[in-house]
C-alpha cells in the first residue's frame, strides 16, 4: 500500500515520466524534500510507478498515463465519453487508502458512490454518520469519505473537520462546479486553511464545458487547479490502446418501412417549418442551437434550455408553443423510430384532439401533419380498418441474427461453449419490448400493446389472426391477455406525460410478472427491481425464439448460466441503468464475457466501452467479440449518432484550443499566502471601480482585520447565498436559529424567500408567524425576495414551472401588500440573485456593531431546537405535534413522560391533562384518541362513496379504487 | 367592504367632483382630513400619472394639502417613484424624504420598474427605504402599480386571516392532517383508515397485517405507520 507521502516523493524520483516539465516550485520542493526525510525509515514506500507494475493493477497505456498525471500534480481530467475514468479513480483511490489518510469525495452521483465503495477496501471507507459529533469522531479516523457537501461545508465553517490534516479532495463531475455552488464553497473554505492537500477534479462531459463563456477556465479556478488534462477519442495514446484489439463490427443496414420513412420525412418538414418560424419571429435573438439537426438530437432540452433560458420571458407566446412543440414532435419522431407500431399510433392519437389543436402553434393544421396522422393510423390499421399492425423493421434481423448468424458463425469457429449474446438497447422501454418480443412474438405483443393503450382493437384481419394462431401462442393465452389486461391496466393519465405512461406500463408488467412466475420470485420488489435495471436472461432454445417459454426468468447471470449449460443465453440490457449508470454495461461485459454483442440501439459511450473491454481482454482476433450494429441507415437515427459525436469533437477541439491559449496565475491552485493577499488588492481596486460584474475575476477576498458575521441558519445552506456571502469576505457563522434566515447585525434580521417560498409560505401562513416572531425579537426585521438570477425579474411573469395563472400571481402582491400592512416594520428587499443579496449584505454591513450569536440562538429558543429533538423520535414527534390540544410547549412535557401511544391510550383524561398541563389540551387529546370523529358532510362525500363501492367489491377492485379515489381528488382539485 | 356596484356609483362622482371645481374644493377640503374615509387622496401634482387609470374599484381624492403622493390609509401612505425619472433625478426622492419626515406608520415606496436595466437603482432606493423606514414595493407597469395602490386601500382594515395559518377545527380534519403526516400515508388512506377503525386508538392498537389489509394501504405503508405509532417517544 502506498503511504502517505508517497505521491510526494515520486515527485522528485521520476521526473522522466512527466510528458511535460513541471515547473517547479521552490515552497514544495523543500516541503518534500522534507517529507522524504521522515519517510526514509518507512520500509514500504511504493512509488506510483511501482504501484503500477504490480500484478493486480489492470491499467490499459492511456490509463496508466492517467493515472500518473493525477497522482502527481493537481488537476482537472477531461475524458471522453465511455473511456471511463472510473478505474484510473479506483487506483487512485486504492494507493491513498490508508489511515492516515483523508480523502473527501465530493459531488458523487449515488450509483458512483456505490460502485467505488463496492470496489474498495472497506476498511478504508467510512460512512458518514449522522450526529455532527459521531462525523467528528469519524473524520478523524481518515480512509475515504463519501460526503454530501452541504455537511462538508458546515462542518468545514464550524472547524468539525480538521481541515489542516484533509489529505485530499476528489472532486467527480467537476463541470457542475460553478462559482456560486457548495462544492466550490467547500474547497475554498479547504484552500484557505489547507494548502498542502491535493485537489483532483474529473468530468467526462467534454460537452458541459463549451457552455456559457469560458467554462473551462472558471470551473479551473473554482476547482484551485492548474493543470488540465483532456483525453479524448482521437487522442494518439487511445488511438494505440485500442485499434490493436478492435472487435470484429458488421453493420446492418435495415432499411426502414416506407411509412416510417415518410412520417421522418414529414416530421422532419413539420420540424424544418416550425424552426424557420422561429427564426423569423425572432430575428434579433441568436438562435444558431435551434437546427433541425440539433431538435433530433438527445440533448435538444438541454441546449434549448441553455440558450433560451436567459431570455425566456422576452420571448412571445408564439415562440414557446413552437420550442413546445419541437420537442413534442421530438417524442413522435422517436416513437416512430423505436417504438412499435401501435404504441406510436397511441401516442400519436393524442396530439389528434381537439383540446391540443387550440392549444399549439398549428403544426396540426399543415398538409404534413395529417399525413402523418394518416400513415401512423395505416400502420396499424389495413384497407378494411381491420386491426393489422406493422412489425418494428428490425425484428426481423433481430430474429435472423439470433437464430442463423450466430449458430453459423459458431460452427464456423468451432466454439463448443455455449453461444452468449448481448443485446444493448437504449432504454427500459426498448428492452421491455424486445423481450416481449422475443418470448411472446411480434403479433401477440403487438395486440397486448394496443390492449394496454386502449386503441380499439376492432377486427383482426385475417392474415394477421391466422398468423397469429399458428404461433406457439394459441387462442387460449391470448384470450387469457385479453383477460387479464383490461382489469390490470391502469389507463396512463390523459396528458402527454411519456414517464408516467412508462412507469405505469411498468407497473402492469410488474403485475403480470408476478402473478405467473410467482414460483421462482420469492421477493415481488426484487422482481421490480430486476425489471427496471432492464436485465433479464434467458433459455433460448435454438428451434425458434417466438416458441420460448422462459421458465428460468429473473437469474442472477452466473446461475442462470449454470442452469442451463448448452443453449445460446440473450441478454438484454440498456446502456445505462438507474441503479449502476454506466458502470452497468461495464459489469455486465466482465460477467457474461459475451461472444456477440447486438448494438439495438447506437450509443457513443457504449460503443466505446465495448471496445476499451476488448482491448483489456487483448485477444487474439479469432476470440475476441463480434458486434452486430443494427442501424437504420439514412434517418434519423445514424443523423443522432452521427451528430453526437460532432459535438463532443468539437467540444474537445474547443477545450484544446482554450488550454493551448490559456493564461493560468500562479497562485491559482490558492496554495501560496501571497495569492489570498493578491486576490483581496485586486478585489479591492475592483470595488472602487464598481465594476461588480467582473468581480469573478477574485478568488477568496478576506478583509485582513476584523472580518464582519454574519449569522447563517443552518437550513440555508441548501442555498447559494452563504457561498457567495463567505465569498465577499464576511465571515459565516452556521447555527440553528429559530427567527430569521440570516442575522447581519443584533437589530437587523433577515428572512430569505425565493419566489416559490414566497407563494408558498404566503398561503401557507408560515410567513406571517415567522414575521410576527421578527417583529417581536429584532428591531429591523427584513423580508429578502429573492429572484433567480437567470429567470426574469419579473414577479408577474410566468416564474413557475407549474400552471400558475396571472390571476394567482396578482393574488401574491395583494397578500404581501397585506402582510406590509400587518407589519409596517418589516422591510422588503428585492434581489435579482444572491450576488447581489451578497454584494448588499456586505453593504448593509458596513460600520455596524457585530450580531451575538449566543443572543442569537436564544431567542425564541422556547421553541424546541434541533439538538433538543434528537432525543424524541421525529415521526411521532411530528404526529403528536399535529393532534388537537397538542402545541409546541406542551410536547415536551408529553414526550417525555408519555411513554408512547399504546400508553397514552390507557391514560385518563385527568393523566393527560397534567401531562400537557392544560385542562383544554387533555380534554381534546382524549377526544380525538378515543371518540370517533366522522367527516363533515360535503368534505370527502366522495370517498365514503368509494368506501361503500369498495367493500361491495370486496378486495378484486383493489385496482379499481384506487383508480376512482385518484380521479376523485383529481376532481376536487 | 362595500358592494362592487356601489362603489363604481362612487368613483364617478368623486372623479366628476374632482376634476371640475378642482382649485376651489382642494381649498375647501384642507379643513377636515378627509370627505369620504373610503377614497384615496391624491396629491395633486400626481394628476396625469397614467397608474391612476388603473385604479378603478375605489374613489380618488385630489388634493393639496398631503405630503405624499397618495394616502391609502389612516395611517398609510404611498410615494410613487418611476426609475426613469429616478435615474434622471437622482435627488428628487430625498427632498421628498425629507419633507415626509416621519408621518404614517406605513409608508410604502411604489417603485416602478421601466428601465432595462434597474439592479443598480434598485440597489440604492433599497439603501434609501432601510434607512427611512420605507417599505419597497415593486410594479413592471402602469397597472399593476395602480392596482397595488388600490389594494392598498381596499385592504386598509383587511384582518390578516388570508395570510395566517387556518387552523383546522375540524377533529376529523385534524386527525387527517396529522396521519397523512406519517411520509407514505395519503389523504384517501388516513380517511379510509379512520372510517375502518372508527377511532385513533383503534388504529394505534390494531396490528401491522389488520392495517395492511386495509384497502389501499398495502403491506409497505401499513408496515411504516405502524411502526411510527408504535414506536416510544424517546429514543434510547
Amino acid at each position: 500500500m502506498m503511504s502517505e507521502a508517497a505521491a510526494d516523493a515520486v515527485v522528485e524520483e521520476s521526473p522522466p515520466v512527466e510528458p511535460e516539465p513541471v515547473e517547479t516550485d521552490t515552497a514544495k520542493l523543500l516541503e518534500t524534500s522534507a517529507a522524504l526525510q521522515e519517510d526514509d525509515e518507512l520500509a514500504n514506500i511504493v512509488t506510483a510507478e511501482e504501484y503500477l507494475m504490480r500484478k493486480d493493477v489492470v491499467l490499459l497505456e492511456y490509463e496508466k498515463q492517467m493515472y500518473l498525471d493525477l497522482v502527481l500534480e493537481d488537476g482537472l481530467l477531461v475524458c471522453a465519453k465511455g473511456l471511463s475514468y472510473e478505474r484510473v479513480l479506483i487506483h487512485i483511490l486504492k494507493s491513498f487508502s490508508d489511515a492516515g489518510n483523508l480523502i473527501l469525495v465530493i459531488n458523487s452521483s449515488d450509483w458512483e458512490e456505490q460502485y467505488y465503495k463496492s470496489k474498495l477496501d472497506p476498511k478504508y471507507v467510512h460512512d458518514v454518520a449522522n450526529t455532527a459529533t459521531e462525523r467528528e469522531r469519524v473524520y478523524l479516523e481518515g480512509g475515504l469519505q463519501f460526503v454530501s457537501t452541504r455537511i462538508l461545508v458546515v462542518d468545514l465553517l464550524k472547524q468539525r473537520i480538521p481541515i489542516e490534516l484533509i489529505t485530499g479532495i476528489i472532486v467527480l463531475r467537476a463541470h457542475t462546479i460553478i462559482e456560486s455552488c457548495q462544492e466550490a464553497f467547500a474547497l475554498r473554505l479547504y484552500r484557505q486553511k489547507n494548502k498542502t492537500g491535493f485537489i483532483k477534479a474529473f468530468s467526462n462531459s467534454a460537452e458541459a464545458f463549451t457552455i456559457g463563456y469560458s467554462h473551462v477556465e472558471r470551473t479551473m479556478r473554482n476547482l484551485f487547479v492548474k493543470n488540465l488534462f483532456i483525453w479524448p477519442r482521437f487522442h494518439a495514446s487511445v488511438r494505440n490502446a485500442l485499434h490493436p484489439w478492435q472487435a470484429q463490427t458488421i453493420e446492418l443496414h435495415v432499411p426502414l418501412t416506407p411509412s416510417q420513412t415518410s412520417i421522418q420525412t414529414h416530421i422532419l418538414d413539420i420540424m424544418n417549418f416550425l424552426v424557420r418560424e422561429i427564426k423569423r419571429i425572432n430575428r434579433t435573438v441568436d438562435m444558431e442551437a435551434v437546427t433541425v439537426e440539433n431538435c433530433v438530437t438527445k440533448k435538444f432540452h438541454k441546449i434549448l434550455q441553455a440558450q433560451l433560458d436567459c431570455i425566456w420571458h422576452q420571448l412571445n407566446s408564439q415562440t414557446k408553443l413552437i420550442v413546445a412543440d419541437l420537442k413534442i414532435l421530438r417524442s413522435l419522431m422517436i416513437s416512430t423510430m423505436y417504438h412499435d407500431a401501435v404504441s406510436a399510433y397511441a401516442l400519436m392519437k393524442r396530439y389528434r384532439s381537439k383540446e391540443y389543436a387550440l392549444s399549439n402553434s398549428g403544426w396540426t393544421l399543415l398538409d404534413a401533419a395529417e399525413q402523418i396522422f394518416t400513415i401512423s393510423k395505416q400502420r396499424v390499421f389495413n384497407g378494411q380498418q381491420e386491426f393489422e399492425p406493422e412489425a418494428c423493421p428490425k425484428w426481423q434481423p433481430l430474429t435472423e441474427l439470433l437464430t442463423q448468424d450466430v449458430p453459423g458463425d459458431m460452427r464456423r469457429c468451432r466454439r463448443t461453449e455455449q453461444p452468449k449474446v448481448l443485446i444493448l438497447c437504449q432504454d427500459a422501454r426498448t428492452c421491455h419490448q424486445l423481450k416481449q418480443y422475443l418470448t411472446q412474438g411480434g403479433s401477440r405483443f403487438l395486440l397486448q400493446q394496443a390492449l394496454h393503450h386502449e386503441v380499439p382493437v376492432g377486427k383482426l384481419s385475417d392474415k394477421y389472426a391466422k398468423e397469429g394462431q399458428c404461433r406457439a401462442a394459441p387462442k387460449p393465452v391470448k384470450s387469457e391477455a385479453l383477460k387479464q389486461e383490461p382489469a390490470s391496466s391502469q389507463p396512463p393519465p390523459g396528458g402527454p406525460d411519456e414517464l408516467a405512461q412508462l412507469l405505469s406500463e411498468n407497473d402492469v408488467e410488474g403485475q403480470h410478472f408476478e402473478d405467473t412466475y410467482m414460483l421462482t420470485m420469492t421477493q415481488p420488489v426484487e422482481l421490480l427491481e430486476s425489471l427496471e435495471a432492464a436485465m433479464d436472461v434467458k433459455p433460448d432454445p435454438d428451434a425458434s425464439i417466438f416458441e420460448s417459454i422462459p421458465e428460468l426468468e429473473q437469474f442472477d447471470v452466473t446461475a442462470a448460466l449454470a442452469a442451463v449449460p448448452h443453449q445460446p443465453y440473450i441478454c438484454l440490457q440498456t446502456f445505462k441503468t438507474e441503479r449502476e449508470g454506466f458502470m452497468a454495461l461495464e459489469h455486465m461485459l466482465e460477467q457474461l464475457q459475451p461472444h456477440y454483442v447486438v448494438m439495438y440501439n447506437t450509443n457513443v459511450a457504449a460503443i466505446r466501452q465495448i471496445e476499451v473491454f476488448e482491448a483489456r481482454r487483448r485477444l487474439p482476433p479469432a476470440d475476441r467479440m463480434k458486434v452486430y450494429f443494427l442501424i437504420h441507415a439514412k434517418s434519423v437515427e445514424e443523423q443522432a449518432y452521427l451528430t453526437s459525436l460532432r459535438r463532443e469533437k468539437a467540444a474537445f477541439e474547443l477545450i484544446i484550443d482554450t488550454k493551448s491559449k490559456m493564461v493560468i496565475p500562479e497562485y491559482q491552485d490558492g496554495k501560496t499566502d501571497e495569492a489570498f493577499i493578491l486576490y483581496k488588492t485586486y478585489d479591492d481596486e475592483l470595488v472602487e471601480d464598481n465594476a461588480q460584474s467582473r468581480r469573478a475575476g477574485g478568488q477568496a477576498p478576506k478583509t485582513p482585520k476584523e472580518t464582519a458575521k454574519v449569522i447563517v441558519d443552518m437550513r440555508e445552506f441548501r442555498s447559494d447565498l452563504p457561498c457567495l456571502i463567505h465569498k465577499r469576505g464576511l465571515e459565516v457563522l452556521p447555527l440553528t436559529i429559530s427567527i430569521g434566515d440570516y442575522i447581519l447585525t443584533p437589530e437587523v434580521c433577515v428572512e430569505r424567500k425565493s419566489i416559490s417560498d414566497l407563494i408558498g409560505s404566503l398561503n401557507s401562513g408560515r410567513l406571517y408567524n415567522q414575521c410576527v416572531q421578527m417583529q417581536r425579537h429584532y428591531a429591523k426585521p427584513i423580508l429578502l425576495i429573492e429572484f433567480d438570477q437567470n429567470k426574469p425579474f419579473h414577479l408577474q411573469g410566468k416564474f413557475m414551472l407549474s400552471q400558475q395563472t396571472t390571476s394567482a400571481n396578482a393574488d401574491i402582491v395583494q397578500k404581501l401588500q397585506l402582510l406590509t400592512l400587518h407589519f409596517p416594520k418589516l422591510r422588503l428587499i428585492w434581489s435579482p440573485s444572491p450576488y447581489a443579496t451578497a454584494q448588499l449584505f456586505e453593504e448593509l454591513k458596513l460600520g455596524k456593531p457585530e450580531p451575538d450569536p449566543q443572543q442569537a440562538v436564544a431567542l425564541g429558543s422556547e421553541e424546541p431546537t434541533a439538538g433538543e429533538q434528537l432525543h424524541f423520535n421525529s415521526g411521532i414527534y411530528d404526529f403528536l405535534l399535529r393532534l388537537p390540544g397538542v402545541n409546541t410547549r406542551s410536547i415536551h412535557g408529553l414526550m417525555r413522560h408519555g411513554g408512547s401511544m399504546r400508553q397514552l391510550l390507557l391514560r385518563s383524561q385527568k393523566e393527560l391533562e397534567d401531562l400537557l398541563q392544560s385542562q383544554e389540551g387533555g380534554k381534546l387529546l382524549y377526544d380525538i384518541l378515543h371518540v370517533a370523529h366522522l367527516p363533515e358532510k360535503d368534505e370527502v362525500a366522495g370517498s365514503t362513496a368509494l368506501l361503500a363501492a369498495g367493500k361491495q367489491f370486496g378486495s378484486g377492485a383493489h385496482n379499481r379504487f384506487r383508480k376512482a379515489a385518484a380521479e376523485s381528488r383529481r376532481g376536487r382539485r | 367592504m362595500l358592494p362592487t356596484s356601489a362603489k363604481q356609483s362612487k368613483i364617478d362622482t368623486s372623479a366628476g367632483m374632482a376634476a371640475t371645481p378642482s382649485t376651489s374644493n382642494s381649498t375647501v377640503a384642507t379643513a377636515k382630513p378627509s370627505s369620504n374615509p373610503h377614497s384615496v387622496l391624491v396629491h395633486s401634482k400626481q394628476r396625469g400619472n397614467p397608474i391612476l387609470k388603473s385604479i378603478q374599484n375605489v374613489p380618488l381624492e385630489y388634493r393639496d394639502d398631503i405630503v405624499p403622493d397618495y394616502v391609502v390609509g389612516r395611517t398609510s401612505c404611498v410615494l410613487y417613484l418611476s426609475l426613469k425619472y429616478h435615474n434622471l433625478n437622482p435627488d428628487y426622492i430625498c427632498q421628498r424624504l425629507k419633507t415626509l419626515g416621519k408621518m404614517y406608520d406605513l409608508r410604502v415606496l411604489l417603485v416602478q420598474v421601466d428601465t432595462p436595466e434597474p439592479h443598480n437603482a434598485l440597489k440604492s432606493l433599497t439603501r434609501i427605504s432601510l434607512l427611512a423606514d420605507l417599505t419597497m414595493m415593486l410594479a413592471w407597469n402602469h397597472e399593476e402599480a395602480g392596482k397595488i395602490i388600490e389594494t392598498y386601500k381596499q385592504f386598509e382594515k383587511r384582518p390578516p386571516d388570508l395570510i395566517m395559518e387556518r387552523v383546522e377545527s375540524n377533529p376529523h380534519q385534524k386527525l387527517v392532517t396529522a396521519l397523512t403526516n406519517i411520509k407514505p400515508v395519503n389523504k384517501t388512506d388516513a380517511v379510509t383508515l379512520l372510517q375502518t377503525f372508527g377511532n385513533l386508538g383503534n388504529i394505534i392498537t390494531a396490528s401491522e397485517e389488520r392495517l395492511s389489509q386495509v384497502i389501499g394501504l398495502g403491506p409497505r405503508k401499513a408496515k411504516k405507520l405502524h411502526k411510527t405509532l408504535q414506536e416510544p417517544f424517546l429514543s434510547k
